[in-house]
């Protein structure tokens, strides 16, 4: 029984042991929150990293950011960011970095080598967010969000926003961008991030600089090929299905007025490949319900008709976003951002075979189709018009 | 209290059928469920998971051929089998090879445990504390006895299910059932290449036969076999499916351990994230259930082999030689699965058909001989 309870002791000590092996106590590691990766002019590898500044670092009553910024440069990402030691008392730890800013510099060079990096480092997790701006990337990790303390959080939470608001990005994370970044059959979109300085609202000439989520960043293989806008942007997302959220503002039927905004609560999208006179085609299927967020038409809606009229008419705008969008990715980009490469690989896998080494060339020309069917589930709290155009109640 | 702990420690036969299903299956998945589904991924891609099914059915055959075996002496554990079916030497030369492939086993588990940690948690601890702090547990567990290493994996079995079972559909919003698509695009050539990877491991289900002489009440030693076949093949067969259809036919293959990345892409709100630890520290109760498995047979197959009387002396002095193997074995990741492959192409055949076969056969002439000597 005495040896037993040796052992056990024994065992207890070697499980919390080898605990204490490689510990980092929280007090002596800089946190990282977001990494901006730039490239110099001689082709060094320049990497900002924005640490989280311990609330026990911060002088009473001299109020300071929660962040700083150190930056480094190496011939490599790994040199780069391990010199970043140079100047920090503590080792950096970046398990909880929420996103990897880079520069459009960067990503026309190729961004391949670069993601390397960070799939192969033990510190690196999948559910980073992947952004590129069209300045220098450092630029975005100036603090510039009043409600958040430090710029890889607010970033985090813009993506986050986007995918069920606004969608005017496509907000991308690093092991999606990967995916596709290794898979001929497709090529990667980012996010785009931008630095604005708007006026002071009261007018007294200070300028604010804040932080946007803009549109997408296109790329053909890992190389950059163009940027989209936020509309373009948002049809990618009706492609992908990944948007749960968008406001779509349709004209008046008739009369004057601003238009009707249909708020989109969810998007379902599926690419069907088929051939059309030997050709590959695709149809895009979009399937999206929505609600009604404003009325600023002369238009009555509590006539059903009405109702399905106003939903033919937001599919069809959407529609025609969407072609509008493959026009661009097809003549303008050549970029497959699309995934109409992988739609073809999982449905005709053997033409794909024979197809794969010229879908540069064939890309342009396959014909896709949108088909959007709007369902309009709300109408909001209220029923009818506010007021008609005479200016009296309803 | 003491004496009731020491009664059931002695007690011969405590080991339910479950709790035997439940050893087996980790002694077979218990450090595979976190390189074997990238293996396969990486040469099956999405049709890893029919290569699941190919390997299962395979290892049934095999498993019966051995179940076959058990069937001709009963009452005997595996390596009293082993030298009653062989003879002296070609019994004797059985069980060498199976104590070899044993230990090759323990060593590559006891490696791949500690290069897990070594890669994904702690990159600076020495390799030899974490093969260390793998195999003194389970070498703990083996000196006591099946009953302590049943228990075990019964817990850890459990501990694993229910995390799938939360995780799976934690990550339901990220899975994308297409991505499993297309079917067969390559032809079944790179589905048997996978189905290839499994067998090396689900070979393995032949140690239930160590176990069935200390089933209590007898059950159907067929039902025991499927149902190990089974568990272990749908286990990876789920983690198959689960990984392609989140991150991807492509990107598991260039991980060492892409199960754990699984944990990355899982999160519920800000609330429930980073099950990183959790993942782990439940895959290294598995890793450690198994190596306890292997242990104790292997101890008990050196003992049955040079008939000591006491097998519980073997532990320790194994352990250095364990541990030892463990940190020499292979000299970098890079070169885990050459070796992996090599050692698979020579034992799984070997364990799998020729060694059963060769028994059964030894069995039928040493009955024929004993029939017409009767005559």
């Amino acid at each position: 029984m005495r040896v037993r309870r040796c052992w056990g002791w024994l065992l207890s000590l070697l499980l919390l042991g080898t605990g204490c092996w490689s510990r980092r106590e929280v007090n002596e590691v800089a946190i990282s929150s977001a990494i901006a990766i730039d490239e110099e002019r001689n082709q060094t590898i320049r990497i900002t990293m924005q640490i989280l500044r311990p609330t026990a670092a911060v002088e009473s009553g001299q109020p300071r950011s929660g962040t700083f910024n150190v930056t480094a440069t190496g011939p490599t990402t790994a040199a780069a960011i391990r010199n970043l030691d140079q100047q920090l008392s503590r080792r950096p730890e970046w398990k909880h970095n929420n996103a990897i800013i880079l520069s459009e510099n960067v990503a026309r060079q190729g961004v391949g080598e670069i993601m390397d990096f960070f799939m192969r480092n033990h510190q690196s997790r999948l559910d980073q967010w992947i952004l590129v701006t069209r300045g220098k990337a450092a630029a975005v990790l100036v603090p510039r969000f009043q409600l958040e303390s430090n710029q890889g959080i607010g970033i985090r939470r813009l993506n986050q926003s986007a995918v069920h608001s606004t969608a005017a990005t496509v907000p991308v994370r690093l092991y999606d961008f990967v995916t596709s970044l290794t898979n001929p059959a497709e090529d990667p979109v980012a996010a785009a991030i931008e630095t604005v300085e708007f006026p002071d609202p009261s007018g007294e000439g200070e300028v604010n600089p804040r932080i946007r989520m803009r549109g997408a960043a296109v790329f053909q293989h890992d190389r950059l090929a163009g940027w989209l806008d936020e509309t373009e942007a948002r049809s990618l997302d009706w492609f992908r299905g990944e948007a749960t959220g968008a406001m779509v503002v349709v004209p008046c039927r008739k009369g004057p007025g601003r238009g009707t905004s249909v708020q989109l609560i969810s998007t379902r999208s599926s690419l069907q490949p088929y051939w059309k006179n030997g050709q590959p085609a695709v149809r895009a299927t979009v399937r999206a319900t929505g609600q009604l967020g404003d009325l600023m038409c002369q238009e009555d809606l509590s006539k059903h008709e009405a109702l399905v009229d106003l939903q033919r008419r937001t599919a069809a705008q959407m529609e025609a976003e969407m072609a509008k969008l493959m026009h661009r990715l097809q003549k303008d980009l050549g970029s497959d951002a699309v995934g109409l490469g992988v739609a073809l690989e999982r449905t005709f896998p053997a033409a794909w075979k024979k197809m794969s080494p010229q879908w540069r060339e064939i890309f342009p020309k396959v014909s896709v189709t949108p088909e959007v069917v709007v369902e309009l589930t709300q109408m909001g709290t209220s029923e009818g018009k506010l007021i008609s155009s005479g200016g009296g109640g309803k | 209290m003491h004496g009731r702990r020491c009664k059931l420690h002695k007690e011969v036969g405590k080991v339910s059928s479950a709790q035997a299903v439940y050893t087996v299956v980790l002694a077979i998945i218990g450090s595979a469920t976190l390189i074997v589904p990238g293996s396969m991924i990486k040469v099956a891609a999405q049709d890893a998971w029919i290569g699941c099914l190919v390997a299962g059915f395979g290892t049934l055959v095999t498993g019966a051929l051995w179940l076959w075996l058990a069937r001709q002496w009963p009452g005997r554990d595996l390596f009293q089998l082993v030298l009653a079916a062989g003879g002296q030497w070609l019994g004797g030369l059985v069980a060498v090879v199976l104590l070899i492939w044993i230990g090759l086993t323990l060593t590559g588990a006891t490696w791949i445990g500690a290069d897990a940690i070594l890669v994904v948690f702690l990159p600076e601890t020495p390799r030899s504390v974490l093969a260390a702090s793998i195999l003194i547990p389970a070498a703990y567990a083996a000196r006591s006895d099946y009953q302590v290493v049943a228990r075990l994996s019964q817990l850890t079995f459990w501990g694993m299910v229910g995390l799938l079972l939360v995780l799976i559909p934690l990550s339901a919003t990220e899975m994308e059932p297409l991505r499993l698509a297309p079917v067969l695009a390559n032809g079944f050539g790179p589905v048997m290449k996978g189905a290839g990877v499994l067998v090396g491991i689900l070979t393995e289900n032949m140690a239930l036969i160590a176990l069935l002489p200390m089933i209590r009440p007898p059950v159907r030693p067929w039902r025991l076999l499927v149902a190990v076949t089974v568990l272990a093949a749908g286990m990876v067969l789920l983690l198959d499916v689960w990984t392609v259809s989140v991150i991807g036919a492509r990107l598991p293959g260039r991980f060492q351990y892409p199960v754990l990345l699984m944990a990355h892409v899982i999160g519920v709100g800000d609330i429930l994230e980073r099950l990183d630890a959790l993942m782990m520290a439940l895959w290294i109760a598995g890793e450690v259930s198994k190596i306890a498995f292997w242990y104790w047979l292997f101890c008990r197959g050196i003992a049955t082999l040079l008939r000591l009387k006491e097998w519980r002396r073997l532990v320790w002095p194994f352990f250095i030689l364990l541990l030892a193997a463990s940190v020499a074995w292979v000299e970098s990741s890079t070169a885990y699965p050459a070796a992996l492959r090599a050692w698979s192409a020579l034992f799984t055949p070997v364990i799998g058909l020729v060694v059963p076969l060769l028994l059964l056969a030894a069995t039928a002439v040493r009955r024929m001989q004993r029939s017409s000597a009767s005559v």
